[in-house]
């Protein structure tokens, strides 16, 4: 082992990640404004959203709830009182010059998100806090124009900052966490998690040590809008900490930004202004007092959670912790899951709603709602194969053909007469046939070449164009081989 | 506690108000004025007073979630000293 | 023609009905009235060509028999209430230029009672003053100032243009905003009525905030019932304001009556200040007996806090308008520098589009928020707020309204303290303790110092006993005789 490698496995990385999600509702925290993404400049934009003179904030209702509501998927303590504090810095997209957030106390405490490790060990990451805050504006430089442009569509849309303990240590496992937060938000529909249009944005703070050391010094990483941006600026960044550490330099507490295009990490350009954000309780705010009933009637009324789901489909269906894993990562193909299995075999089930089904899935870019294919007639189609009317080979042609025109099966099956052949005598026949064109293959086999019996199957299959009903072509094959 | 020329420059930095060398002298002397006149605060014990949230003993009011504003561009845009299309301009933002 | 000038509300509300006279006669009046009397600099801006529009319709309104509770009357609104199409400066450079695109909802409310806006009254920069002096537009005059006297005095701030203006019967009424005595305070120094409500009575949906858990609008008039009129037509609640206060608002007017019988006044020591005007102290006796000669009880009272309210609310004001004057940055409205990067443009923008009292209160107000300090000062400060607050909590427990001197001094002349804030800080010395609390309170004129100034009675009530104040306060007018004996010096 080379000395490089050798102290670079003593170092230990420690990430925290600040994810700001995108809270789902109609309209903004204070405003009555729409919320819709994707409009024209400016034309979202209330009175209270551009910050003019004498304008007031007003909370929304729904969106206190959601905050509660995530509060709750994750597992975290519901603050019954939670104030509003101003947070003051002057930037382009700010137009208050101050952002209503939460400071000191916030509406969620400390909660947790359970982490599955492709080991199959469990991971348990604290959640320190979550609190709402208005989202700023966005600012458009054009690289032609000494000038920016500023569009206040997004001000004032609530935002749910959710911060991490720093108890993630790889790459990988901040990617987990984003994806588990990301299932665990969609579930609760508190956010729909689209990174690309902004709707989860994750701040990544960064530090490293040697094992059994004090905390070292973190950068924090802005503002970064994919996982895999978050996991390569992970990577980037704690290279470049260790790097200047061996090389006997400092860590600088400092801003960064990723640059996706190299895959780096830089300080950010703009002035730091000492971060000295005055936050005090907004006076044009009281404080957010909740009741517990109310707070009650939001846990009763929760759907299940991916965590209680995964368990229950291990229970329930007796499916593999990592199948079940996979099937309840994302909600609608749990339910797809769930309407499938009904009166059927759930291990079939599930391995062709993870198999095949997914596989023409993402062959054609297409989602659960936007196939052509039904949980019904997916339905019909694993019936077709249970009842031994098709073979699994022939379901995948059959699946296939119901992706491209959204035909039923049966009727798929009937029109190309795919139906699985189960005639015990045609077969032999078949068979028989296929035996005394390769007798030298057969004396092989019998010499004990047992490997040659998938060649004999082979050429039953080609033979009838795959729709030999494999479990009698075996057992005819054993028969007649074994009988020397 | 008296004020000194740096403070009220930092904070007139992070106040975003430039000031003329004069002005600055101005308020160094005017704000240690004041700032020694709060002084007298420190005569009371509060430590075991919570600070007062707010003379208001209702709570917050809460409304529901619904569009109540139409677009507005015209009137948002309009007093605005330099706007292009549909956009506020102002001098380039580096980040 | 001028003679309906000095009409109250009341009484130009019965003329209207009576038809002695049109609403187009009253406006034009007080238009002659206002071109005459420009020397005091009580207006911003003029409202005269739709104030005149808006009269015709008011009378064929009262010709139909359809008249609304002040139709017709005209009045005049402080420049920091937005009103929709009118220019609104809160008389700053940085708002020279802003035509607000909605309409305050007092503002509103006061449209929908069917008054006439005359004009945007003159005012402190931003509210923040106490003499007039810091508007960008220039002081207002005051028009009382000692015979003979050629200096001209403040009238007062910051709503001082409102207080000229009803003083100088530039108007029926005026409303104003008191963020720390910038109603009573002026009112006082004007010898005119000036009510505060309790803080949450009228929204402050569309007044240009100063400082948020302080600012409250309130009427300024020429007599007791006609705030009561006003009050009545400005109060209520305000969903587009999270901290406007869900409560039936009473019928004033009928609050009115001049009774004080069996009532108990509490005389709070620490408002007796060892450098107030000697005729304020002898005043404020006289007033002790009139309590009694009107049947009601005196109860010497202490609120042991009251000297930390005045530093204790220079914290808090600045600290919250620093915040509340951030988004004055010249992108989206106002006045504008241009700068080589965003930075400059704020600065050079912010540095020109303030005053100097507004700049000072803006860097205090970072102070004390600023890292380190937070503590030190801002929470200290209210932390001694609650003290405050619960003295006055206490005290109510026994008596129902308290009686104070509204300031320690009548009007001084302009410029004797402009340069030296703290002194000017000391003209709110005995009315910022009810904003600290949140209470109600009022002030009329009680008589006159050895100057011949006016000076003002405080009365401060109990939450959202407004009603009580008016009772009160209508005693003591009746009582005080206060003669406006002021001669017209100022008009051309």
């Amino acid at each position: 082992m080379s000395s490089t490698l050798e102290k670079s496995a003593n170092w230990e990385i420690i990430i925290g990640l600040e994810v700001h999600a995108q809270v789902v509702s109609k309209s903004k925290l204070f405003s009555g404004m729409s919320t819709t993404f994707g409009a024209e400049p400016n034309t979202q934009v209330s009175f209270v959203d551009a910050a003019f003179p004498g304008m007031l904030p007003v909370i929304n209702k729904f969106c206190v709830e959601q905050a509660v509501r995530t509060g709750i998927g994750l597992k975290a303590k519901i603050n019954l009182e939670s104030v509003f504090d101003r947070k003051n810095y002057f930037y382009a997209d700010l137009p208050a010059g101050y952002q209503i957030s939460q400071f000191e106390n916030p509406i969620v405490g400390k909660g947790h998100v359970i982490l599955d490790m492709p080991d199959g060990k469990i991971r348990k990451i604290g959640i320190t806090r979550l609190h709402l805050e208005q989202d700023a504006g966005k600012s458009i430089h054009d690289s032609n124009s000494v000038n920016s442009y500023i569009d206040l569509n997004r001000s004032g849309i609530a935002l749910m900052e959710i911060v991490s303990e720093p108890d993630l240590r790889t790459s990988e496992e901040a990617g987990l966490f984003l994806k588990k937060l990301r299932t665990i938000l969609r579930y609760l529909g508190t956010c729909d998690g689209n990174m690309e249009q902004g709707s989860m944005r994750a701040d990544v703070n960064v530090s490293v040590r040697r094992y059994g050391e004090e905390l070292g010094t973190r950068c924090e990483i802005k503002n970064v809008n994919s996982i895999r941006f978050v996991q390569q600026a992970i990577e980037y960044e704690s290279k470049r900490q260790i790097k200047e550490i061996e090389s006997g330099n400092k860590i600088v507490q400092e801003t960064r930004l990723f640059d996706p295009k190299i895959f780096e990490t830089r300080p950010m350009r703009s002035k730091e202004e000492s971060h000295d954000y005055r936050y005090f309780p907004d006076p044009d705010l009281l404080p957010l007092k909740l009741n517990e009933n109310w707070v009650n009637q939001i846990i009763k009324s929760l759907p299940e959670l991916p965590d209680e789901r995964k368990q229950r489909f291990c229970d329930e269906f007796k499916l593999s912790i990592y199948d079940s894993g996979l099937l309840v990562d994302d909600k609608e193909t749990a339910d797809f899951f769930e309407k499938v299995v009904l009166n059927r075999d759930p291990k079939l089930v599930a391995n062709i709603v993870l198999g095949d089904f997914f596989g023409y899935l993402n062959k054609l870019g297409q989602t659960i709602n936007n196939s052509k294919v039904s949980s019904d007639s997916l339905g019909e189609l694993i019936d077709l194969i249970s009842d031994n009317v098709i073979s699994g080979r022939i379901s995948k042609e059959v699946l296939e053909i119901m992706f491209n025109t959204g035909q039923n099966p049966l009727e798929i099956v009937e029109e190309k007469s795919l139906k699985q052949n189960s005639n015990v005598d045609e077969l032999e026949k078949i068979i028989d046939a296929i035996l005394e064109v390769n007798k030298e293959k057969v004396t092989e086999y019998r010499a004990g070449k047992e490997k040659l019996f998938g060649f004999f199957i082979g050429q039953v299959m080609k033979k009838t164009e795959g729709k030999a009903n494999p479990q009698i072509v075996n057992e005819i094959l054993i028969k007649k081989l074994n009988n020397k | 506690m008296t004020i000194e020329r740096k403070t009220v420059e930092k904070i007139s930095s992070l106040a975003k108000i430039k000031l003329k060398d004069k002005e600055t002298s101005e308020l160094t002397n005017d704000l240690s004025q004041i700032m020694e006149w709060i002084d007298q605060l420190n005569q009371i014990d509060t430590k075991n007073t919570p600070p007062l949230t707010g003379v208001i003993q209702t709570n917050l009011y809460q409304r529901e979630d619904l569009i109540s504003e139409d677009k507005k561009l015209e009137e948002i845009l309009k007093n605005s000293p330099e706007t292009t299309e549909s956009f506020f301009v102002v001098p380039r933002v580096v980040d | 023609m001028s003679l309906i000038n000095d009409l109250t509300i009341s009484q130009a509300r019965k003329g209207l009905v009576e038809k002695k006279f049109s609403a187009e006669e009253l406006v034009e009046s007080f238009i002659t009235e206002i071109e005459s009397s420009k020397k005091l600099n009580s207006y911003i801006s003029y409202n005269f060509e739709s104030a005149i529009k808006e009269a015709k319709k008011s009378d064929i309104r009262i010709a139909k028999g359809d008249a609304r509770d002040l139709e017709g009357i005209p009045i005049a609104i402080k420049d920091l209430f937005c009103t929709k199409g009118i220019k609104t400066t809160a008389a700053s450079k940085m708002l020279y230029n802003f035509v607000p695109p909605y309409e305050s909802t007092v503002t509103q409310n006061l449209l929908n009672a069917g008054s006439i806006f005359l004009g945007k009254t003159n005012l402190d920069e931003f509210a923040m003053g106490s003499s007039n002096e810091t508007s960008f537009f220039g002081p207002c005059i005051n028009p009382w100032k000692p015979i003979k006297e050629v200096h001209n005095y403040v009238p007062g701030g910051s709503s001082g243009g409102s207080a000229v203006a009803v003083s100088a019967n530039l108007c029926l009424g005026a409303i104003g905003t008191d963020t720390g005595g910038s109603i009573r305070q002026p009112a006082s120094f004007c010898g005119i009525i000036g009510l505060k409500p309790t803080y949450g009575r009228c929204s402050r949906w569309g007044i240009v905030a100063f400082a948020s858990s302080l600012d409250q609008a309130g009427p300024m008039t020429r007599t007791v019932e006609d705030a009561a009129i006003l009050l009545n037509n400005m109060a209520g609640y305000d969903s587009k304001d999270s901290t406007s206060v869900n409560k039936v608002v009473p019928n004033f007017e009928k609050s009115i009556l001049k009774n004080i019988n069996k009532l108990k006044f509490g005389i709070p020591k620490e408002y007796n200040l060892e450098d107030s005007n000697p005729e304020v102290k002898n005043l404020w006796e006289k007033g002790i007996n009139l309590i009694r000669q009107g049947g009601g009880e005196v109860v010497d009272i202490s609120l042991p806090h009251t000297k930390y309210a005045l530093p204790s609310y220079y914290i808090i004001a600045p600290a919250e308008a620093s915040s509340n004057l951030s988004r004055y940055d010249g992108v989206r409205y106002g006045h504008r520098v241009d700068g080589g990067s965003l930075e400059e443009l704020y600065e050079n923008t912010r540095g020109d589009g303030f005053g100097d009292e507004v700049k000072r209160r803006i860097l205090i107000g970072t102070y004390v928020l600023s890292a380190g300090y937070y503590d030190a000062y801002y929470i200290k400060a209210q932390k001694i707020r609650t003290l405050i607050y619960k003295d006055f909590e206490n005290v109510f427990k026994d008596i129902d309204v308290i009686f104070t001197p509204t300031t320690p001094n009548s009007a001084f002349p302009i410029d004797a303290k402009i340069d030296d804030p703290i002194s000017m800080y000391m003209n709110d010395l005995l009315t910022v303790p009810a904003n600290m609390a949140g209470l109600p309170a009022i002030s009329i004129p009680s008589g006159k110092d050895n100057k011949g100034l006016p000076l003002g009675f405080q009365f401060i009530g109990k939450p959202f006993d407004e009603s009580g104040l008016l009772n009160v306060a209508s005693y003591f007018e009746e009582v005080c005789e206060f003669s406006d004996n002021k001669d017209e010096w100022w008009k051309s």
